[in-house]
């Protein structure tokens, strides 16, 4: 029988999608072993995603980069797209700008959803930063402040704030996540952390959109400093 | 409560009616080892534990650790076809123990059931799991309800695969449910398949048996009705399972689609809730269908199931609320109707049969009668052409007159206006009026609303079925006829039809017949157990090349059984043109000879 079927994956992927935006810091302080420990950290993610049968046709992945704010891949599923982009450091670090034009993607997305008649789970924002906001306007940062808090309280968003080394702004990663501290990541462990938020994800991804997912707790443990 | 059955399942066979729900209990501290608790997955634990059911006591040998998750790991075991799951030290409570030991005290003996068998004890001869089947095959999550993932695994799934699955499930709750099993948590997880008729139950630990209840559940799957309670502190009622069942039915059929997954964007509890179904029928809602392929799965179902799921999903329908929604066994008759069908369908549209069709379902043309695929953006009952031709034409006398006056609500559904020489709208015309029972066959056929509107406008009255009609068959029993209309198997559940019996109970609650059971299963319609079919002919109409197209239409598809004879109305599920035909010869005054003349052009064969 033929079985040459054209599938449009947000259409016809009946799977409830989980979204999530790694909104990550490539400032030129991250150039040599932090950048390419981030690199193999999401590749990493992207492995396990896609090879759990679930989370492949369900996580769609955005990343969101500064340096220069730049939307480095836009929400797919992994098996659309299932190559990370390669990052590279640069530049400063204008934390507002780039959260901002996180949640806007994010709502892009959203929207499609619900014209195509999609679920989905409540959208996740991974913010990691090695250093202080700069070269960004203070007053982007505060609303963005703002916007992500009143997100979260409505549960309409879950953030996971993480600092990268010692001069990591935990001060300003914490207005970002009004219900829980942000965490730091040991040393450069970003693979171990990315097996986490994978792992997360599948968890997620089985269960049904707007059941209660309680995090793995224990597992937080293997890549934060608590 | 689920219908009846030709063999009543007995009393002591069955787990007590409960309504009480039991208390927590409490946890149990366990003194002696937890049996392999200290190896990885895929090593072996080779460990001694004793299995104990309500008669024996037995040491065995858990090897392999297959899998492991949130509340304990499965090991497979020295007995072949049998694994242990032993649970975590923080999941071992003096409920769980209370509530094994009463599911292992019944004779849950279902081939594809995963139930519990036996108790598990340690050194210490504490209870640490239970025994049970090992099951087989890939879970719906992982299969079914993927459309890619279900290419990749059953490359040549087709939709009968998905009917049969269907029933293969069914079987199943009807053999649970009977004995009072709620199984509670149904989710794409705890169902594995190995093939449409072998389908694997796990997890069965979870379902809810006298007061204990499924602690778990899904939102999807989860009724209006409980509204937002935890899981863990009601007992499930039968309607909530039938509304689990229901969902768990369109989304094989509709692969992985939840039937609530509506443009426009609320949560799937609201719009259950609500119940916001967003499939069109009877020309409502259309605009809530999720693009994409869903709407041409949807218009390729027959137009009984098309019906079904509607009136269970859509609020204000006939089973929507909790009372009113199908069991188990009246889904079987649906399905297996709708299984007879699809060979007249695929006759009339090849891609009747596709599991992923790539347009909507092709429909005759109100006009010239040819097939044409409908655009899903621009509803009309036209070909492209006639339309075409239509629009640049004044409009005819039979398709609508802009002069108000000379209009008048349709008398059925009370909203769609019509000219007023029409007895009813263009969607109400098929829709069945009544049922009667045929002179010849005794078996109910429906009676359309444009048949009803033509006895009495002649006085005639129509006695015998389509089957009866076509075939002019007149000895009683008819043998044309095999089994009674389905909807009158549902209307009357109490009545106990040994053809509709055979269906209800589990294929292979016997060990013994279990292979051959599941290979009848696969292989045809309605013979399972070898009694209830009177003959064979109807059965092998799913093969798609039999002489009595005709007669099983009218079992097929209640839409069909008015006013036609046998023409092109063979055709299973059709926009029922037929009945314009019809429309005419009431105009002109001629039905009795074009009847004639129409039964010698096109008759059944």
């Amino acid at each position: 029988m033929d079985r040459i079927i054209e599938f449009d994956d947000l259409l016809d992927n009946p799977t409830p999608r989980v979204p999530v935006v790694l909104c990550l810091d490539c400032s030129g302080s991250m150039t040599g072993a932090p950048i390419e420990e981030l690199n193999r950290g999401v590749k990493s993610f992207y492995e396990e995603v896609y090879a759990d049968e679930i989370a492949r046709y369900s996580a769609e992945i955005c990343i969101v980069t500064f340096g220069p704010v730049q939307v480095e891949t836009d929400f797919q599923t992994l098996d659309v797209q299932p190559n990370p982009p390669i990052l590279r450091a640069s530049g400063l670090t204008p934390m507002g700008e780039a959260v901002k034009k996180s949640l806007d993607v994010l709502e892009e997305r959203k929207k499609k959803y619900r014209d195509n008649g999609v679920d989905y789970y409540q959208p996740w924002l991974v913010l990691m930063t090695d250093g202080y906001p700069e070269g960004g306007s203070s007053q982007i940062l505060d609303e963005q402040v703002a916007r992500v808090s009143q997100m979260v309280q409505s549960r309409k968003l879950t953030v996971f704030p993480i600092g990268i080394g010692e001069r990591a702004d935990m001060a300003t990663l914490q207005r970002f996540s009004p219900n829980r501290l942000p965490l730091k990541l040991q040393g450069l462990k970003f693979k171990e952390f990315f097996a986490w938020l994978s792992k997360s994800v599948s968890r997620v991804s089985q269960s049904t959109p707007g059941d209660k997912v309680t995090l793995d707790v224990a597992g937080l443990s293997g890549w934060a400093e608590i | 409560m689920g219908g009846s059955y030709a063999i009543p399942v007995p009393e002591q066979e069955k787990f007590k009616k409960v309504t009480k729900l039991k208390n927590h209990g409490t946890l149990i501290h366990l003194t002696g080892p937890l049996p392999g608790s200290n190896i990885e997955k895929g090593s072996i634990a080779n460990e001694k534990v004793t299995a104990k059911d309500s008669e024996h006591s037995r040491v065995i040998m858990l090897l392999d650790k297959m899998a492991e998750g949130g509340e304990g790991a499965v090991f497979r075991t020295n007995i072949r076809g049998y694994v242990a799951k032993i649970y975590r030290r923080e999941k071992l409570t003096t409920d769980k123990l209370e509530k094994l030991s009463i599911m292992i005290s019944k004779p849950i003996n279902c081939v594809g059931v995963c139930f519990p068998e036996a108790l598990i004890f340690n050194s210490s001869s504490e209870f640490v799991g239970y025994l049970m089947r090992e099951a087989q095959g890939v879970e719906l999550g992982k299969s079914i309800f993927q459309p890619k993932l279900l290419l990749q695994k059953f490359p040549k799934w087709t939709r009968k695969d998905s009917i049969d699955l269907c029933i293969t499930i069914l079987e199943k709750f009807c053999y649970l449910n009977e004995r009072r099993v709620i199984v509670g948590d149904i989710n794409p997880g705890n169902i594995l398949v190995k093939s449409p008729s072998e389908v694997y139950f796990v997890d069965c630990d979870s379902y809810q048996i006298e007061g204990y209840p499924c602690p778990v559940g899904t939102d999807n799957f989860t009724a209006p009705e409980v509204g937002g309670r935890e899981f863990d502190t009601f007992l499930r009622t039968k309607q909530m399972e039938n509304f689990a069942i229901a969902t768990l039915l369109f989304m094989i059929m509709l692969p992985g689609k939840p039937p609530y997954s509506a443009v426009g964007g609320e949560s799937p509890s609201h719009n259950i809730k609500e119940g916001i179904f967003p499939y069109p029928h009877k020309e409502k809602d259309t605009d809530k269908t999720p693009p994409g392929k869903w709407g041409f799965i949807w218009s390729h179902m027959s137009y009984d199931m098309r019906l079904a799921f509607f009136e269970t999903f859509k609020k204000g329908e006939e089973h929507f609320e909790p009372q009113n929604r199908y069991y188990p066994d009246e889904w079987i008759e649906i399905f297996k109707k709708y299984r007879h069908s699809i060979g007249l369908m695929m006759q009339r549209d090849p891609m009747a049969m596709d599991v992923f069709p790539t347009r909507l379902k092709l429909r005759e043309c109100k006009k010239c009668g040819e097939l044409y695929a409908p655009d899903p953006e621009h509803y009309s009952p036209f070909c492209s052409k006639c339309d075409k031709a239509k629009k640049r034409a004044p409009l005819s006398n039979k398709t609508a007159s802009n002069n108000h006056s000379e209009k008048k609500l349709c008398p059925f559904c009370g909203e769609n206006w019509i000219p007023a020489n029409w007895s009813y709208c263009d969607d109400c015309k098929d829709k069945v009026y009544a049922h009667r029972e045929c002179v010849n066959c005794k078996k109910l056929f429906p009676v359309s609303t444009s048949l009803h509107a033509w006895e009495e406008k002649t006085g005639l009255k129509r006695n015998k079925c389509d089957v009866c009609r076509n075939t002019g068959c007149r000895t009683t029993p008819c043998i044309h006829a095999a089994k009674p209309s389905p909807s009158a198997s549902v209307s009357s559940r109490t009545s106990a039809s040994a053809s509709v019996s055979v269906n209800k109970r589990c294929p292979s609650s016997s060990k013994v017949v279990s292979t051959s059971a599941i290979g009848v299963t696969k292989g045809n319609a309605s013979g399972k157990s070898g009694s209830g079919t009177p003959n064979s002919k109807i059965v092998s109409v799913a093969s798609g090349k039999i002489s009595s197209l005709g007669s099983s239409s009218s079992l097929v598809d209640g839409k069909n059984a008015g006013g036609s004879s046998g023409k092109k109305g063979a055709s299973g599920d059709g926009c029922g043109c037929i009945y314009c035909v019809f429309g005419y010869l009431l105009i002109c005054g001629l039905t009795f000879i074009c009847w004639l003349a129409s039964t010698i052009l096109f008759g059944p064969s």
